[in-house]
């Protein structure tokens, strides 16, 4: 009797058996040494998934309204990250450099800050300048706050003292031989708030946001949710219109785009009814200690990426504001999840392979978790107890077994990627050449992404971003021929 | 449009080269770290291993679109403090016995292990006696010369300790020096050679490999083409093994014919198989450009570019009708200047950002040809602009195919109805 069968016989070819076996791209190909595959083995490091400090602090910076970050260090310190924002935004960043030469290596960087200052606020007239460190600074023990409080006097003995009113000063200290890029902007995020943030005595009303390493497009989205929402809000670092700005000849030179966070937003965040971080290991030590400092609730979320993360966000937002989750909301929401249903086949357990910073990938293993797909290895471009710890939450939570690459390097996840191949790889645009190499499609989202247009503008946070995500994601896989699946015909 | 700052109004004057950059002018040069790994990015067959933090080690691998992985010590506080020589002795190990196929090593310095003093040289001297493969310091941390073309020099001077006596070919073989393959344009080169029946033994560095460097004098004639990062390789291999080099440009139609007229004659090689090739490609050339011309001339050109480009490019420029308004160089040299200077109107080096933008709106150019950190911004203020290196789908820009495709190129800047819709009024 059919009722007595209890468990139906699986017989025919597994899946995993199905899969093609990777040829080796050439017959010279010789796999690494095995005890070399680990990267805490290891003391070389090959392919990193992050890069150092400055950059970090450099991208908070240029979220504010005419601010220039000054790099005190040698001039590829700033050229290279230059570079890098060309690449992921194509839009034009300004950023100076102390230019060390042999002569700040001897004497210290003292000359350079003074005479770099008086030039920029000379020939830029920025509103603010952040002084941001090197590992060169660092070494040499630049003593940053006296040469600062040198160069600030001699600009008041030559342009007046009103010159201190109209350009800020911050300064990150961010030796590159340290952390990483996400800790930069951590640091940055402090040291902005700790530098100008006051509290007036009367309350406001504003919710204050710390985006971290989020695109355009994403802090966009996020001001669409807060309105819809009715929440008044200020989004501390907000590059959303600084790093991508419309064509058009400017009104004054020097030129400087007509957006990001006005350094008054700053200074009112003493008095904000509550602050969040939306990226917990870029931009919570800011939050963290305005709450300390002024006891501003404050508020560490992983970033809104999938359903549960911004039902997170809403809820928390809802219950602080006191205002209740409008219809419109529970509508985007509706159609995340309708869009959810409608793709499941192409989405259940596919296994995927994630990588980027850890705050990005925190928030995107939930949201695969929620797609019913198979989170295989995941690297941690940089190390992180929190994001790890949510991982793992939601690992447990989802009952997935993944393999946690805390911190390491691309080259051993990407061994472990050759070995056991997903069936779809999450990451940045350096993971094109893995990709590529075991034939599988890349998804892209998180830092850095170079290698598509438009991808800066499309939002992958909030529900719609959510559904935008989710449409890249099986729009890659519907693109990419499977040999031994059959969903797609 | 008010063009001047408010606090003290710094006139746009011409810059000579040679000037240390002024902190803060927003300057668009780069570091020794950079050039040297710029001119030793492709090389083959050779690890390369930074020693200094994970950020040099993360950018060191956006230099050159083709190159070869990039390994590093990614040295932390601890090696900071307590020394990284045994990491950095560890990972070399670790790098050969991942890599076993190389025949030697890059070690590159950078500030931080420069600033603590690490001598690199001694654990090369070891690994070197020990696994018989040639480990080469490059003492570049990023504050050690004003410029890139610090880092370029010293790059240099290590291949050239690489290159070894041997037998000159009989067959007319050449190198191409300073010719750095950027979207393929060694092939067009390698392909009008090849007309004239002379091959290339290795492109430094485009296409190159340490066997390669370490045979060089095979070659009967090095071919230099960037003047300012390669002129003392050449002039080095001509003292040590009396090889002799000739100045050649492939950018621009004279400038191909010329340098093919002037590698026939060093190699003695027939005149009239020369003139035939050339006669022969110039007139594909002059027939698919003559009804292009008129949109080119006259029209105003600036330029912003490193430093041995914006000569040859001004000089192409000119011969395909434009005006150069204006031409700076990043980080040139006085020779850089000379070439550039009959050719182009304003000439400056080092602009920072404030001066690009007031050259531009000072000088409306319909044309700039700048580089990709740069483009966005010229971009941003609405002119038509092309940048360098360009993406390797569109192709090399040297030899006459080459000029072709800038030619092109500059078509679609030019004509682009983007830059001309009516505003919305």
């Amino acid at each position: 009797m059919i009722n007595e069968v209890k468990e139906i016989p699986v017989t025919g070819i597994t899946y995993k058996d199905l899969r093609l076996e990777k040829k080796p791209l050439s017959p010279a190909y010789v796999p690494p040494p095995r005890e070399l595959v680990p990267s805490a083995k290891r003391a070389v490091c090959i392919d990193p998934s992050r890069t150092c400090m400055p950059l970090g602090a450099m991208w908070a910076t240029l979220g504010v309204h005419r601010a220039i970050p000054f790099v005190q260090g040698a001039q590829g310190c700033t050229t290279y990250v230059r570079y890098t924002f060309a690449r992921i935004f194509r839009e034009p960043a300004s950023i100076a450099s102390a230019s060390f030469h042999e002569d700040a290596a001897v004497f210290g960087g003292r000359k350079n800050l003074v005479r770099g200052i008086r030039n920029l606020v000379c020939r830029y007239r920025p509103e603010l300048i952040s002084v941001v460190t090197t590992c060169s600074s660092e070494v040499i023990g630049d003593d940053i706050q006296s040469f600062l409080a040198e160069a600030q006097e001699l600009l008041e003995e030559e342009f007046g003292p009103e010159v201190l009113d109209l350009t800020r000063f911050v300064v990150v200290n961010t030796p590159s031989f340290s952390g990483s890029h996400v800790e930069g902007y951590n640091r940055a995020a402090r040291e902005f708030l700790r530098a100008l943030a006051r509290k007036s005595g009367s309350s406001s009303e504003r919710v204050c946001f710390i985006p971290g390493f989020m695109m355009p497009g994403d802090i966009r989205e996020l001001k669409h949710l807060f309105s819809l929402m009715g929440v008044k809000h200020s989004v501390l670092f907000d590059i959303s219109e600084t790093l991508d700005a419309p064509l058009g000849p400017p009104q004054s030179l020097p030129y400087y785009p007509r957006g990001g966070t006005r350094v008054e937003e700053f200074v009112r965040a003493g008095d904000a009814q509550a602050i969040f971080s939306l990226s917990p290991d870029a931009g919570s030590a800011g939050a963290k200690w305005l709450k300390k400092r002024y006891q501003v609730p404050s508020f560490v979320l992983p970033m809104p990426l999938g359903v549960g993360n911004t039902d997170r966000l809403v809820k928390t937002l809802s219950e602080v504001t006191g205002r209740g989750i409008p219809e419109e909301v529970r509508y985007e929401r509706g159609i995340l999840l309708d869009a959810m249903a409608d793709t499941l086949h192409y989405t259940m357990m596919k296994k995927v392979a994630l990588a980027g910073d850890p705050d990005f990938v925190a928030g995107v293993f939930r949201f695969v978790c929620e797609l019913g797909m198979e989170p295989t290895y995941v690297l941690l471009g940089t190390k992180s107890a929190s994001a790890a710890e949510e991982i793992w939450k939601v690992a447990e939570e989802y009952g997935k077994r993944p393999v946690v690459m805390n911190g390491g390097d691309q080259f051993e996840w990407e061994q472990a990627l050759k070995e056991d191949r997903p069936d779809v790889v999450l990451g940045h645009s350096r993971c094109v050449n893995i990709a590529r190499e075991i034939g599988v499609p890349l998804v892209r989202f998180g830092f850095p992404v170079y290698d598509r247009v438009g991808y800066q503008r499309e939002p992958i946070v909030a529900y719609r971003g959510g559904e935008r995500f989710l449409a890249r994601l099986v729009n890659a896989i519907l693109d990419h021929h499977y040999p031994d699946d059959r969903t797609h015909q | 449009m008010s063009v001047c700052g408010a606090y003290g109004c710094v006139p746009l004057a011409a810059k000579p080269c040679g000037l240390l950059t002024e902190p803060g002018g927003m300057s668009q040069r780069s570091c020794a770290y950079f050039g040297a790994r710029y001119v030793l990015g492709p090389v083959k067959e050779a690890l390369h291993l930074v020693h200094g933090p994970v950020g040099c080690l993360s950018y060191g691998q956006m230099v050159r679109g083709q190159r070869e992985p990039l390994l590093g010590t990614a040295t932390g506080e601890a090696e900071i403090i307590f020394g990284g020589l045994a990491r950095l002795r560890r990972a070399l190990y670790e790098g050969l016995s991942l890599f076993p196929e190389v025949r030697g090593a890059f070690l590159y310095a950078t500030c931080a292990t420069g600033l603590t003093g690490e001598d690199l040289s001694t654990v090369a001297r070891e690994v070197e006696e020990e696994t018989k493969k040639r480990v080469l310091v490059l003492d570049c941390p990023g504050f050690s010369h004003s410029t890139q073309a610090g880092g370029h020099a010293l790059a240099y001077r290590a291949l050239s300790s690489l290159v070894r006596e041997g037998e000159r070919a009989a067959a007319p073989v050449v190198n191409l020096v300073g010719e750095y393959n950027v979207a393929g344009e060694a092939e067009e080169i390698v392909r009008l050679l090849a007309a004239l029946g002379v091959r290339v033994h290795t492109v430094l560095t485009g296409k190159t490999r340490l066997s390669e460097i370490e045979t060089l004098t095979r070659a009967r004639l090095n071919l230099l083409f960037c003047g300012s990062t390669a002129r003392d390789f050449a002039e080095d291999l001509e003292s040590r093994f009396g090889m002799p080099w000739v100045k050649v440009s492939f950018y621009g139609l004279s400038a191909t014919s010329a340098s093919l007229r002037k590698v026939a004659e060093a190699l003695g090689l027939s005149g009239s198989a020369v003139e035939e090739l050339i006669a022969r490609e110039e007139a594909g050339v002059r027939e698919w450009l003559r009804p292009r011309l008129p949109l080119f001339s006259g029209k105003r050109a600036l330029l912003v570019l490193g430093a041995g480009r914006v000569g040859p490019l001004a000089r192409l420029l000119r011969e395909l009708g434009f005006e150069v308004v204006g031409a700076a160089s990043i980080f040139g040299t006085p020779r850089d200047h000379e070439e550039a200077a009959p050719y182009s109107g304003f000439l400056t080096d080092d602009p920072g950002d404030d001066e690009v933008e007031r050259l531009l709106s000072l000088l409306k150019p319909d044309l700039v040809l700048t580089n990709a950190r740069e483009v966005w911004r010229v971009i941003k203020f609405g002119f038509p602009a092309l940048s360098f290196p360009q993406e390797k789908r569109r192709g090399g820009y040297a030899g006459y195919r080459g000029l072709l495709n800038l030619a092109r190129d500059i078509e679609r800047v030019l004509t682009a109805p983007v830059f001309r819709l009516p505003p919305l009024v």
